[in-house]
């Protein structure tokens, strides 16, 4: 992945975490995921995108993570389905604003992303699409880590670590 | 934004048109139901692939891993280990929902409507929820392999 494109997700990923949750968040050193890759996760978000950019960006995080951002956003919630729908909006609305920020900026406007998708389930594995390697940029913060992954075409060149 | 039902046959078609094409089962379908997002399950892999454009949405196929497992015992894959086959029955289910919405979105005609690439989750009782502005309409179906549903959420951008 072209390192500029990189730093975009690391700096749009930075901005959303403090303009939602004042949170500051650091990264950590990008890598590919080989196979099924790091799949120690129990929420994933993410968008897919067609058109110009092809392919899927997620954030991966633990359960004990995402209750803690819960707690930041300090909203009251009348049942656990009340809060279990609202976590799910809030982790894929992440990966959403993640991914379109970025890829406006990186991919022109000839591309559409899907509404966002959350999985939940302990150690989820997720199958990617094979077009593009999966890169992976670790998070970490006062309330636990987490992953942003990625796996991109954009104008028709797979964005891989290889093209720095 | 607005359900539009006629949507909803043509993935229903192409799913049964593939599964006669690629393994000669007719899948029979029950009666359609409104899906509850966070209810329990018995799915254990989902192909998930995104709908975008003048129509908008999801289309899950949830099938057991037992399911998964005859379809590639029966496509005549080879795999090595348990690892492998994994890995290949969730590639299998990825390519299904891609067949099923590619084909789908033929039938439909409608140019301006296009698929994301497909993704395909694994876990016991795995949960996959998305903001809604109509129903989830689940479609259960039967074969002689298994059960297995599809999902479908689709919103058609009306003109004002």
């Amino acid at each position: 992945m072209k390192k500029e494109i990189i730093d975009l997700f690391i700096e749009k990923t930075k901005k959303t975490f403090f303009v939602l949750f004042r949170k500051e968040i650091r990264e950590g050193s990008p890598y590919i995921i080989s196979g099924t890759g790091n799949d120690n996760w129990d929420i994933s978000g993410f968008v897919g995108a067609a058109g110009s950019c092809q392919g899927l960006v997620a954030i991966r995080l633990t359960q004990s993570t995402g209750e803690d951002l819960m707690d930041l956003i300090k909203m009251d919630f009348p049942d656990l389905t009340g809060r279990w729908v609202i976590l799910n909006d809030m982790i894929g609305e992440l990966a959403n604003t993640v991914a379109g920020n970025v890829l406006s900026e990186a991919g022109g406007d000839k591309f559409r992303l899907s509404v966002p998708i959350t999985v939940q389930g302990k150690n989820h594995i997720i199958s990617w699409p094979k077009k593009a390697e999966i890169l992976a940029i670790p998070f970490s913060s006062d309330i636990g880590s987490f992953e942003l992954q990625i796996s991109l075409v954009i104008n028709g060149s797979p964005v891989s670590l290889d093209s720095l | 934004m607005a359900m539009d039902v006629t949507v909803v046959n043509p993935f229903l078609e192409s799913a049964i048109n593939m599964f006669k094409q690629m393994f000669g089962i007719t899948p029979e379908h029950g009666k359609p139901f409104i899906v509850t997002p966070n209810a329990n399950h018995r799915w254990e892999i989902s192909g998930v692939i995104g709908i975008v454009g003048s129509t908008e949405g999801i289309l899950l196929l949830r099938v057991t891993r037992l399911f998964a497992m005859k379809l590639l015992e029966k496509s005549g894959v080879t795999v090595t280990d348990d690892a492998e086959r994994q890995e290949v029955m969730r590639e299998m289910i990825s390519e299904f929902v891609n067949i099923i919405s590619g084909n789908a979105l033929s039938r439909l005609g409608d140019k301006d409507i296009d698929i994301t690439p497909p993704v395909t989750v694994q876990g016991e009782n795995h949960s996959i929820s998305w903001p809604v502005n109509a129903p989830i309409i689940g479609v259960p179906f039967l074969t002689k392999y298994g059960p297995f549903e599809m999902q479908i959420n689709l919103c058609t951008k009306k003109e004002i």
